[in-house]
């Protein structure tokens, strides 16, 4: 369904709401769908850097289910690394 | 010896591994020795070496029209056979505004709410009709 015709549909029930508005409340009501769905799922790559620990997060990442990292257990390949439960206990900022 | 492998990049026996973890709007990546509890960050060896994430994602929001990347034609990320949903809820939010019509707005929340459960049905069979990896909670 396109832009238009859900607008036109919501508009149906409230014909005194601005295009703005109901566009605003269609971007509500996506955002609390997927995040309580958890139905959209996507991949994305970085490189590592020297000394760098924490790459910054995309805000449309709600949870992320796995990471693979190229060559971790030394090979070419790119490779599950597990999850630590919980944080370091030393920990910084870099 | 558990958890022994042998580490290519320094071509002998390690007990560390790479793990990862979130923290303030960002992901870690560190190599850590369980024997001395001491991460290190990636060296200039692993400079370039590619991560990749799986993730669960936020639908993109449509463009609002003062925008000039507005478009009629715009879909949403979220699969047709849930458009009725994402509608009922934006119906429900505009009758919460006519406190006289509150009744409606109950009505079209409970929609999009069976809206939900369906969507997470969808989202456990993976569309492929398998079962779905399902992460472990510690309480």
């Amino acid at each position: 369904m396109k832009l238009k015709e859900m607008v036109e549909l919501v508009q149906q029930h409230h014909p005194e709401l601005g295009v703005t508005e109901v566009v605003k409340m269609l971007n509500t009501s996506q955002e609390e769908y997927s995040s309580r769905t958890r139905m959209l799922e996507k991949a994305t790559q970085f490189d590592l850097a020297t000394n760098q620990r924490y790459y910054a997060l995309d805000e449309s990442i709600l949870e992320i289910k796995s990471v693979d990292m190229e060559g971790a257990d030394g090979s070419a390949d790119h490779i599950n690394i597990p999850k630590l439960v919980g944080r370091p206990i030393r920990r910084d900022l870099t | 010896m558990a958890g022994t492998y042998i580490d290519n990049w320094s071509n002998k026996y390690a007990t560390n591994q790479w793990v990862w973890w979130t923290e303030r709007d960002a992901v870690g990546i560190a190599k850590f020795d369980p024997n001395t509890e001491k991460f290190t960050s990636p060296g200039v060896e692993n400079n370039d070496k590619k991560i990749t994430l799986f993730y669960y994602k936020k639908a993109s929001a449509f463009v609002e029209p003062s925008s000039n990347d507005f478009s009629w034609t715009a879909s949403s990320e979220i699969p047709g056979q849930f458009h009725d949903y994402l509608i009922s809820k934006a119906i429900a939010l505009g009758y919460e505004r006519k406190p006289e019509q509150i009744q409606l707005a109950l009505y079209f929340h409970e929609k999009f709410e069976k809206g939900v459960k369906e969507g997470r049905a969808y989202a456990y069979r993976a569309r492929a009709g398998t079962v779905k990896y399902i992460k472990p909670v510690d309480f």
